[in-house]
Formats: structure tokens, C-alpha cells, sequence
């Protein structure tokens, strides 16, 4: 909270950021989804896989939060900070992702107001928003101490200073309170934080049309490779700040692993399930993933990247070595992305009658989808904006005062 | 204290668990007895308009198709209507079969159910209706159709700049669309409307007018005494993907 000309930097680049990014959001609004590789046959592409795969990451850091702070596992509770923190900006970025994706842009507030009490999507909309408030409120609680004494050390008279501390002076504040404050919020959050992301699982799942999404499996599949990525992110940031005993992040890491078997246990359940009932709808996608179009995304993302580097660093025991496990905790993350993009795209790949593609001429009609130049643009766009969001915040807040 | 402290938390607990239960039973109740209607067709004494398609008059022509692009002035990659083609066997012992397909307008519509602005809705008169004004354009519906029967607007033209016939007026769901940069429809998903502004007129869908085999029959199906009630009546019929229960109002006889 120091060091003026970082300081200024940061902003400057935010700022600018900021102002490019909300160029090329007018661009997305006058040039609508042409921009996209899109079509009539595969509604949904990269912007919907990254929209899931960051409400995921933030259900699984809020998770982590809790496990320190609400249900009282000592050993995880330096981690609480950071934690909530990144749950609150991987769900603006999941926002962000699902807002440039929506056609009418413009419209996307009225979504709060045309409601539809049938669908899913309508209330998961409503329910992030609490979520969103509730992570605000807890990471304020968490946070308040450090950030007003910090505001009363420093003693200048600033907007913030006088709405936050109201001329009261600091011993008038009950601390003792935030923690059971935190905690009761917490029995709120924790099932709130499940029902955002399996809801998210429960968009796809409740589509009967497509038979690989519509089974009860699919939302836990979500809840749990979500759970995989915010220990992985965790693992990541705490090694990429050389923050965290060692013996903390390497039992992150066995948290870790169980997750990333816990999940390939789910998969192959779907997968074997599939095969055996050999129902076209269950293997024609399993062919595509395995041995179809989208086979190299399937063994080296989902497979290779995602689950065999990160056992091989677990069992080549790289003790000594952090670097080891952010590269684990790193391939874990990208391996959970992939098999996101794998949840999403190949179902929609398979039209839901025979002949639809072929019946009518168009290049929006078809079955093949790569992402345009122009998505992988905002996609990176976004993933930079967030990051620069991140460091700023941490710089700005307490975030790290308690947890090393 | 700290007793009173675990038992508060067991009686919040407790309610949740019973809240949790009654939505539970709810949800039960309802669609045991939406499950009850499955076994009647149609399922409602409700006004329906409906279509019925002889597959063995059809041969495939597409007319249907031109006609719907003309009178709704479709872009490329939006079409209501299409043709499934079936090819049988090996020339020359080789058969062609046709599967023309509008929307279903079905009775239990997904496609309704996962909007998530309420903008596509089932009409008094049966008619699946979308608000292109409330439709934000987010491809749920698109997703969720079992029939591929939707279609998003990306705003792309057959010319450019577009001729007169793309930026001429069309009339869906009862109102006038032009189509504009940024406007409504375009940006939206779209759909067969039965042709909602002929119907209104009096006239026949476009599709049912144009066919030249006459292989297409529009009718209200809870009137009595018309080729659809008949065909009803003597269980001449089959629908597509009659297992998920969508309950399609375009009903179709003969063989694909
Ligand atoms: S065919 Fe598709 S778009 Fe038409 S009503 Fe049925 S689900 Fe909706
Ligand atoms: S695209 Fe439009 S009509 Fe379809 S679900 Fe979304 S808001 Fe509703």
C-alpha cells in the first residue's frame, strides 16, 4: 500500500485497459455475434466455456474460503483472504464472458426483470448477484480491520477515511464480532455457492434434447472439476507469490489430487455408462471425443494436461521444489478449461436430427466450430483485464497481511 | 450460551431441510400429474393450431422452403423451414425420402421453459411466440430445441449493401420487423411463426399454400370436423421424437 509510482502505474494501466476494453465491448454491440464462428448447429462456443469454467473457479476459491473460516479447518484459514478475493474476480470475469455472449447486449439488465420462474438460467442470474453481495460482505468483514487501521495510521482526509471510519475512533469498533459475522454469512454462502455452479452444470443438464448433458451426474461433474480448479488456482497463486508454508501448499497439493481423481471417477461413470447402454446419442459423442474431431483436445487437454502432469509431479516427489507444484497446480487449471470446452462444444457438434446440416445450404449451418480470431482477441482481452483487476486489488487491499 | 448457539443452528438447519423437502414434493406433485396428460393427445381442449404433413405426397421439392424464405425474408442461415433428406440403398436400387420440417409449435415447448426472459411464449391459439424486443439473445432456446427448429439472426445479408427484397418489412408474430444494424431481429433467435399474420388474414401458412402435392393440411386441432381431427380421431399419425414428450402440434403421416 505503498510505493507511489507503482502505484500510479497501475492505475494508469488499468485505466487504459479499461478504456480499450469498453472500445471493443462497442464493437461486440454494433457488430453484433458476426464476429463469432457461431452458427445455427453450435449456439454455445468458447465464450460460454470460459463463462462456466470461471463461475466454476470462484464456487471452488469461495469453497476453500470456507473450509478456514466456516467450518473451522485451522490449517486452511491463512488462506481465507486470498481465497475469497480471487472467488470474487473469477465471478466478474465469468460475468463478463457470459455479458459479450449474449446477443442483444444492451438488453442484459432486463433479465432482472422479465423473469422466468421456469428457467434455470433466470435463476442463476439472480442468484450470482447474491452471491456476488454475500463474497463482498464477507471479504469487507474480513478485511475491515486492516483496511481501517491502515486508513487511521495514515490519517489523510479522503473521501473513503471519513465514509469508513465516520470520525469514530478505531477502539469504537468491535472486531471481536466480524469472525461469527463472517461464519453465520458463511452457512448462507457455502449451499449458495454450490447452487450457483451446479446450477450451472443443471443449464446443460436440463436440455433433454441432448442426451450426454441430460443426466443427473452432469451438475456434480461441474461441482467437482469446479472444485479442482480453485485448489489448483489456489496452489497456483500461492507459489506464484512465494506466500504459504510449504507443508501448507503441499497438502493443498493432496487435496488437489484427490479432486482430480474424485473427477475422473465421475468421468469415467458417464463414460462407461454411455458405452455400455450404447444409445447413438451417448456414443456417437464419446467416438468424437476419443477418436473424432475432438480427440487432441480430449487426451492432451483433458487427459495429458489435466490429470497425468499433475500425478506425474505428485509421484516424482519434487519435494523441494515450489516451481514443481505451480506447474502442477498450472496444467491442473488448463486441463480443467479444456475439459470444459469438451463438456460444452461436441455435444453441440452432433445435430439434434439427422440430415440438419445437410438440408440447407449455409455456412451458419454446420457442425464444425473453431473460434474465431476475433473471440480468442476478447477472450485473451478479458482474462487480461481480470488480471490486471487482480493485482490492483492486491495491492490496494490487505490481502496477504495475515497469510504468510 | 453455547447450547442455545448449536440448537439455533439445528432449528435453521431443520427449517432449510423442510423447506427443501416441500419444494421437493412440489415439483413431485406437478409433474406427476403433467405426467398423467401424456397418454391423451391433444392434451388440452385449448385452442391449437396444428399442421399435418403426408410425407408420402411430399417429393421433396422444397417449394415450402422458398416460399417461407419469401414471405418471412430470411437471411442466410435463418430458415424455418427445411427438407430432411433420406437416401435408401445404392443407384439404382436407391430411394430418396423427405421430412419437411417447420417448428413443432409443440404443447410442452423446452424451448419455453429455459428462456430466461420469458420472451418465447406459448400463445392462447398454440402459436410458440418470441418477443424479438424481450429476447436478449443468448441461444438457450436455440440449445434447447429438440427440432433444430430455432435460428439466430447474425445480421448477415445475401448482398451488400441489401437489396430491396432483405430490407423489405416482414411480419412476425403480429408485428413489422425491418431488419437494421443492431435492431431487432437481428440479434435474435427466430423461428416459424405458422405464418401468425396470414393466419390472422384468413390465409393458409405460406409453406401449406405453396406445396403443389397438397401434402400439407393446417387446421385448428379442437375444431371438429377437419382433416386433422379425423386423422386424430383414428390415431392416423406419428410425431417426431414422440418420447420426450414435447407433444408436437405438426403431426405427420406416411413414411420417412
Ligand atoms: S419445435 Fe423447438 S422451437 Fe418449436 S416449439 Fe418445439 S421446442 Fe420450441
Ligand atoms: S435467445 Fe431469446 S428467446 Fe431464446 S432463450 Fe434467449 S432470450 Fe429467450
Amino acid at each position: 500500500m505503498t510505493n507511489r509510482p507503482v502505484y500510479y502505474l497501475w492505475s494508469f494501466l488499468l485505466i487504459l485497459f479499461t478504456v480499450i476494453g469498453f472500445l471493443i465491448l462497442y464493437f461486440r454491440t454494433t457488430q453484433g455475434l458476426i464476429i463469432t464462428n457461431l452458427n445455427n448447429i453450435i449456439g454455445w462456443g468458447l465464450w460460454v466455456s470460459f463463462y462456466i469454467f470461471f463461475i466454476g473457479l470462484s464456487m471452488g476459491c469461495y469453497l476453500i474460503f470456507s473450509l478456514g473460516y466456516v467450518l473451522d479447518f485451522k490449517k486452511f484459514k491463512s488462506l481465507g483472504p486470498l481465497a475469497l478475493y480471487s472467488a470474487l474476480i473469477c465471478l466478474i470475469t465469468g460475468f463478463l464472458f457470459i455479458l459479450i455472449d449474449i446477443g442483444h447486449m444492451g438488453r442484459f439488465w432486463t433479465v432482472f426483470i422479465n423473469r422466468n420462474t421456469t428457467s434455470i438460467l433466470s435463476w442463476e442470474l439472480h442468484l450470482y448477484v447474491v452471491y456476488l453481495l454475500i463474497i463482498i460482505i464477507q471479504l469487507w468483514f474480513l478485511l475491515r480491520k486492516d483496511i481501517l487501521n491502515h486508513l487511521y495510521k495514515s490519517r489523510k482526509e479522503s473521501f473513503f477515511t471519513k465514509i469508513l471510519l465516520q470520525n469514530r475512533e478505531l477502539s469504537s469498533f468491535n472486531w471481536e464480532r466480524d469472525s461469527t459475522i463472517i461464519k453465520n454469512i458463511g452457512y448462507i454462502g457455502i449451499p449458495l455457492a454450490i447452487a450457483v455452479h451446479g446450477g450451472t452444470g443443471a443449464i446443460f443438464a436440463v436440455i433433454k434434447a441432448r442426451s450426454f448433458w441430460n443426466t443427473g451426474l452432469f451438475p456434480i461433474v461441474f461441482l467437482v472439476s469446479a472444485s479442482v480448479s480453485g485448489v489448483a488456482l489456489q496452489i497456483f497463486l500461492l507459489t506464484l507469490f512465494k506466500r504459504g508454508k510449504k507443508n501448507l501448499i503441499k497438502s493443498l497439493y493432496n487435496v488437489l489430487l484427490i479432486l482430480i481423481l474424485f473427477d475422473l471417477v465421475l468421468f469415467l461413470s458417464q463414460f462407461i455408462v454411455g458405452i455400455y447402454s450404447d444409445l447413438p446419442g451417448q456414443t456417437s459423442i464419446l467416438q468424437i471425443l476419443t477418436t473424432g474431431s475432438f480427440s487432441k483436445l480430449f487426451w492432451l487437454g483433458q487427459i495429458g494436461v489435466g490429470i497425468f502432469i499433475p500425478l506425474l509431479i505428485f509421484f516424482l516427489d519434487f519435494n523441494k521444489y515450489t516451481l514443481a507444484y505451480m506447474v502442477g497446480a498450472l496444467s491442473s487449471l488448463i486441463g480443467v478449461f479444456v475439459t470444459r470446452m469438451n463438456l460444452v462444444i461436441p455435444q453441440l457438434t452432433i445435430p439434434v436430427l439427422n440430415g440438419l446440416v445437410e438440408a440447407y445450404e449455409s455456412a451458419r449451418v454446420t457442425n464444425v466450430y473453431i473460434p474465431s480470431t476475433i473471440e480468442w482477441i476478447f477472450s485473451f482481452g478479458i482474462l487480461l483485464f481480470s488480471t490486471l483487476i487482480f493485482l490492483y486489488g492486491l495491492y490496494l487491499l490487505p490481502i496477504f497481511s495475515d497469510a504468510s | 450460551m453455547n447450547q442455545d448457539k448449536i440448537d439455533r443452528r439445528k432449528a435453521i438447519l431443520g427449517l432449510g431441510l423442510t423447506g427443501m423437502g416441500m419444494a421437493f414434493g412440489e415439483l413431485l406433485r406437478v409433474s406427476l400429474n403433467e405426467s398423467d396428460k401424456w397418454t391423451k393427445y391433444p392434451s388440452s381442449k385449448k385452442q391449437q393450431y396444428a399442421m399435418l404433413i403426408n410425407l408420402d405426397l411430399c417429393i421433396g421439392c422444397n417449394s415450402c422452403t422458398i416460399a417461407c424464405k419469401q414471405e418471412n425474408h430470411t437471411p442466410p442461415g435463418v430458415q424455418y423451414n427445411i427438407v430432411l433428406k433420406k437416401r435408401e440403398g445404392t443407384y439404382p436400387q436407391c430411394k430418396e425420402r423427405y421430412l419437411p420440417r417447420p417448428c413443432m409449435h409443440c404443447e410442452k415447448p423446452p424451448c419455453v421453459k429455459v428462456c430466461p426472459v420469458g420472451a418465447t411464449k406459448k400463445r392462447k391459439d398454440g402459436i410458440v411466440d418470441i418477443d424479438y424486443n424481450k429476447c436478449i439473445g443468448c441461444r438457450y432456446c436455440l440449445t434447447a430445441c429438440p427440432y433444430g427448429a430455432r435460428a439466430y439472426d447474425f445480421g448477415e445479408n445475401y448482398y451488400t449493401p441489401p437489396n430491396s427484397f432483405e430490407k423489405a418489412r416482414s411480419y412476425e408474430y403480429g408485428n413489422e420487423w425491418v431488419r437494421e444494424k443492431g435492431k431487432s431481429p437481428i440479434n435474435n433467435v427466430r423461428k416459424c411463426h405458422f405464418c401468425l399474420h396470414r393466419i390472422k388474414k384468413g390465409l393458409e401458412p405460406a409453406c401449406v399454400q405453396s406445396c403443389m402435392a397438397q401434402a400439407r393440411t393446417f387446421a385448428d386441432i379442437n375444431q371438429v370436423g377437419n382433416a386433422i381431427t379425423t386423422n386424430i380421431a383414428n390415431e392416423n399419425f406419428w410425431r417426431l421424437k414422440d418420447e420426450l414428450g414435447t407433444f408436437p402440434s405438426v403431426l405427420y403421416v406416411g413414411k420417412f
